[in-house]
């Protein structure tokens, strides 16, 4: 096999590492993440590109316009918290 | 600062074909992923076209060939059922260990893979040019081409402005569990549709394996007033599997939308779900994905420096594939807007078009009535469909 380089990018989050709800939310929207599968889906279809997902990591960051679109889509129902204003 | 020929963001089944195949043309190639083992956790049905079909971007593996595919089944609620046998229809694969033996092929063609790494955004030269991709940990991959291929959430295409993020109507949220029960484990795929199983989207169950099934379901466009695609899903093992035991559970996005028309910006190119070439009725894609990074690839290869010539990749896909899609869209909106009785009298015409088992290694002639019949059957959905988007 050729080069293969792993772990390179940056220390992997694990779910230890996770933050308190509070922490990681922004407009009020947080991921719980024992139960998101880091699937991205949120990702997908926010607006703002405000939602970054990794290995087995994600969270909401600054720049949420709290539209909702990641709670409709969430197929676990991870994401929770929001006014809903934008809905 | 590390300088390659081609950054290939993305090191799933597109990425890891167009890494493999640039890097077969003689350049030098990274592919990023950010997940941190190849292949897993694996985000897809794993039904694709047959073994002649994938034989045309690599020699595919029997290892990789979970369950050889003998044809269709569509049901609609509990009244209605087709079925039919499709010779040579394709196959179900072990996703993971197809996307391992492509990484393994692309590394001895002399790839490197790195994995674990976020890519943050495109890095800018002194002149304004696009030269690589940044990484979280502050480095940065140059590249003279850069190829976005990761998936869904397509960020590439979106800081080179080719793509935008999905709207809800264009995205279609999906779970899959991999369970242990014989229930239709015939060989064939299962589609259930209808009002009391899922709507609107269909439920799968495909043949994995002895007494294991991968059960799943797609609902298109995440309507807000219906409950999540894992009620219906759960819901449907419950009563159709009861006491069966689910290994596993997955869920992802697929876009179930037409892709857009240029697929590249000065020196980047999106294939696969991030250019959103995925089938909008099916939500297949692997096949897709791979025609796209053969394109792509062959794009590259041949430009030799010109970035316009990159665009023959949009014009190809276009003529094709883009075409394709249009009538797979037109398809599921009808699906989509139709009620039970009315899927059901078009799955019964359209099943009416074939008799006995298809063999796709043979030219297919549709009969003239039927199909006529058909259409007639269609024409005014389409056509109301037409105008409601028209206007």
């Amino acid at each position: 096999m050729g080069k293969i380089t792993g772990k390179n990018g940056r220390m992997m989050a694990t779910s230890n590492q996770k933050k308190a709800p509070s922490e990681s939310s922004f407009a009020g929207l947080y991921i719980d993440q024992s139960i998101c599968t880091f699937c991205a889906g949120c990702s997908s279809v926010c607006p703002v590109m405000a939602i970054q997902v990794r290995d087995s990591s994600s969270e909401i960051s600054g720049g949420c316009i709290d539209c909702g679109n990641c709670v409709t889509f969430c197929p676990v129902s991870a994401i929770k918290g929001g006014s809903g204003a934008g809905q | 600062m590390k300088a390659y020929d081609a950054v290939v963001v993305g090191g799933s089944i597109a990425g890891l074909y167009a890494g493999m195949k640039l890097a077969r043309g003689g350049m030098s190639v990274c592919i990023i992923d950010r997940k941190s083992t190849v292949g897993i956790p694996v985000r897809c049905g794993e039904a694709t076209g047959n073994m002649t079909e994938l034989a045309r971007f690599f020699q595919p593996q029997k290892s990789w060939v979970a369950r050889e595919i003998g044809g269709c089944a569509l049901h609609i609620n509990d009244s209605f059922c087709v079925k039919q046998a499709v010779r040579d229809a394709g196959v179900v694969l072990h996703r993971d260990k197809l996307e391992q033996g492509l990484a393994d092929e692309a590394g001895k063609l002399g790839a490197t893979i790195l994995l674990d790494a976020v890519v943050t955004g495109l890095h800018e030269n002194h002149y304004g040019k696009w030269d690589g991709v940044a990484i979280e940990n502050g480095s940065v991959m140059a590249g003279r081409y850069i190829i976005g291929a990761d998936g869904c959430e397509s960020k590439v295409g979106q800081w080179a402005g080719i793509t935008r993020p999905l709207s809800l109507d264009e995205a279609a949220s999906s779970i899959e569990y991999h369970v242990e029960s014989d229930y239709c484990n015939d060989g064939f795929l299962h589609f259930f549709m209808g009002s009391s199983v899922i709507m609107p989207g269909y439920i799968w169950v495909f043949p994995k394996g002895d007494k294991h099934v991968l059960a799943g379901g797609c609902l298109y466009g995440c309507p807000r007033e219906t409950p999540k695609v894992k009620h219906f899903v759960d819901e449907f093992i419950k009563r159709r599997m009861p006491g069966a035991r689910c290994h596993s559970m997955i869920t992802g996005c697929v876009p179930v939308t037409l892709c857009p028309r240029e697929l590249t910006k000065r020196n980047v190119l999106v294939i696969g779900d991030a250019a959103r070439q995925s089938n909008p009725l099916s939500a297949g894609g692997i096949m897709n994905a791979l025609e796209a990074a053969d394109l792509a690839a062959n794009a590259v290869l041949a430009c030799n420096g010109d970035h316009r010539k990159l665009k023959v990749y949009s014009r190809q896909w276009a003529r094709n594939q883009r075409r394709q899609q249009k009538v797979f869209r037109l398809l599921r909106d009808i699906v989509v807007n139709s009620s039970d009785n009315e899927i059901t009298s078009l799955a019964r015409r359209a099943s009416r078009l074939f008799k006995g088992e298809i063999d796709r290694s043979k030219p297919f002639k549709l009969p003239v009535m039927a199909t006529f019949r058909l259409i007639m059957n269609v024409l005014p959905k389409a056509i109301r469909h037409c105008r409601a988007l028209a206007g």
